[in-house]
């Protein structure tokens, strides 16, 4: 279902943008980020996942309808990630008794303030396709579920086009929570860089 | 320039949603979970005289229709394993030469193990028959460990396991072809155990009396709740045996070091790894088929804990070796 609203959403974007090019000039952005992200677990679960952590790389792609407004794509797949049981959750990052995986992928509601010198806050509403593995060496848990997230920023302005996310902050709720752990929700912060490809807005 | 631009995004966006990070083999429910079985297993030893890593792989899983002419159970399905040669190091086979060997399992009708069989070639070098109540409870395990070339059997062993109502044992009564290994093992709840589940009657035991394969000292049986690491879920997961005798390195009742401790990682009743350490490079273990059973067998991390020190061989002179043999478990569809 998440796949045909994405699939629905890029053609209408394709169309639109094909059939417009004549009058006005694109206005699209890219954006390439790290993420950290954490799913907190069970503290007294009978199976007690602690927590899982990831570090991914995000990407994403945004049109910006006007100065304040931008809708797009994102895609977050990790690089490394740890799980961690009671035992293991003493911070010893990524010494986790198990290794971690998520993907995120769906379209992003991007609301900033207007231009300015230097500091530009946003605020970042998206429906995403999660995917959460864990691997246990004998085998994998994996579940696919649905996110509802947002996240809050602010990026420093760095040139005409180009932008430093300094700092993100996120969390998302799950539509179902992980078989094998009592967690729905994650925490993200991110960090970044924005590059607007067409004219300014 | 700018159409090509959108082009790439789009068909880069395009390739987005199509990954995914889930393969077909990924276990995602919790009855797909249920449904595997043990597939392979791995004893991995590492000690001062040597590593080496023995995995044991599936030969055989068959349904049967049979009744067991030692238990008069119904058996319903055989595993078989072959199991290499597991060296001279720090877990041993009793009564079998350094060799390979064929373990059989047989299944009583409700999926719990009915006898356990190691051939080393076609003599039975070790058998082991589960007997259990009306509430699937164990109360007898009988043991026969025999060489081969026709010698005479190794060792005979019934365990008379006693409940008093409760979920775990309070006694072991053990009748045994070696007098000195006769007795009773008596189970107290810890007093001093940190952690200790409410929830289980008597979450942590210690033995009073320990048999010959301790050398007859005076060792106590810990069960550390805090080094468990599911909570109280799996209250036997993880212990160590203190040497509390004066004798050969011990430090006394009040001074005991950790002697040999074990711990093993579950996740939703499937055991994935069983680390057991020593503190003594001439410490030994032996092979038992609870080591890889205590998922199938009602109480079985329990009865883990209590055969895996029972079957525990120390002449304790040290008591700061880091010895270690692992197994890891691994299933399958």
């Amino acid at each position: 279902m998440a796949n045909r609203a994405m699939i629905l959403c890029i053609s209408l974007s394709a169309m639109s943008k094909i059939c417009i090019a004549q009058f006005q000039l694109p206005r699209i952005d890219v954006e390439a980020k790290v993420t950290q992200s954490v799913l907190p677990g069970d503290n007294s679960g009978n199976y007690s996942l602690k927590a899982l952590e990831t570090t991914s790389v995000l990407l994403a792609a945004h049109w910006q309808i006007s100065q304040h407004l931008a809708l797009g794509w994102l895609y977050s797949n990790s690089f490394r990630g740890s799980g961690y049981n009671l035992d293991d959750f003493k911070f010893n990052f990524g010494k986790g008794d198990s290794k971690a995986l998520t993907l995120l992928t769906g379209p992003d509601l991007r609301i900033s303030t207007g231009r300015a010198k230097k500091w530009r806050q946003y605020l970042s509403i998206n429906y995403c396709k999660v995917e959460v593995v864990e691997d246990k060496g004998s085998f994998r848990y994996s579940q696919k579920t649905n996110a509802f997230g947002a996240s809050v920023g602010v990026a420093r302005r760095l040139g005409n086009r180009l932008y430093w996310n300094v700092f993100e902050i996120g969390a998302k709720k799950f539509t179902d929570q992980l078989f094998w752990a009592n967690t729905s929700f994650m925490l993200d912060v991110k960090m970044g860089f924005t590059y607007n490809l067409g004219k300014k807005k | 320039m700018r159409f090509r631009n959108h082009a790439l995004i789009g068909i880069l966006l395009l390739a987005f949603i199509s990954c995914t990070i889930i393969k077909d083999s990924d276990i995602t429910s919790l009855a797909e979970l249920n449904a595997l079985s043990l597939k392979s297993f791995e004893i991995v030893q590492n000690s001062q005289v040597g590593n080496s890593s023995s995995l044991a792989i599936l030969k055989y899983d068959s349904v049967v229709n049979r009744i067991s002419g030692g238990t008069g159970a119904h058996v319903s399905r055989v595993v078989g394993f072959s199991l290499p040669a597991l060296g001279n190091q720090k877990i041993w086979l009793r009564g079998a030469s350094n060799t390979s060997t064929e373990v059989t399992i047989g299944y009583k009708d409700n999926g719990m193990p009915n006898a356990f069989v190691v051939y080393q070639g076609d003599s039975v070098v070790q058998a082991y028959k589960f007997f259990y109540n009306t509430s699937n409870q164990l109360i007898k395990f009988v043991t026969f460990i025999d060489s081969v070339d026709n010698k005479p059997p190794l060792l005979r062993i019934r365990d008379s396991i006693i409940y008093k109502g409760e979920t775990y044992p309070s006694q072991i009564i053990r009748k045994s072809s070696n007098p000195s290994l006769a007795g009773t093992f008596k189970m107290f709840g810890c007093t001093g155990c940190s952690g200790a589940s409410s929830s289980v009657s008597g979450a942590g035991f210690y033995f009073n009396q320990f048999g010959q394969q301790l050398n007859q000292q005076t060792y106590n049986l810990n069960y550390y709740s805090n080094c468990n690491n599911s909570g109280d879920a799996y209250p036997y997961s993880c212990g160590s045996v203190n040497n509390t005798s004066s004798i050969n390195g011990g430090g006394g009742p009040n001074g005991s070091q950790p002697n040999v401790t074990f711990q093993n990682n579950f996740t939703f009743n499937k055991t994935l790894e069983t680390i057991l350490t020593s503190g003594s490079n001439t410490d030994r273990y032996y092979f038992h088929p609870i080591m890889i059973l205590k998922d199938v067998v009602p109480q079985g991390s329990f009865y883990f804990w209590f055969y895996s020190i029972d079957w525990f061989k120390t002449d304790a002179t040290t008591n700061n070796n880091s010895d270690m043999v692992k197994i890891n478990f691994n299933y399958g569809q």
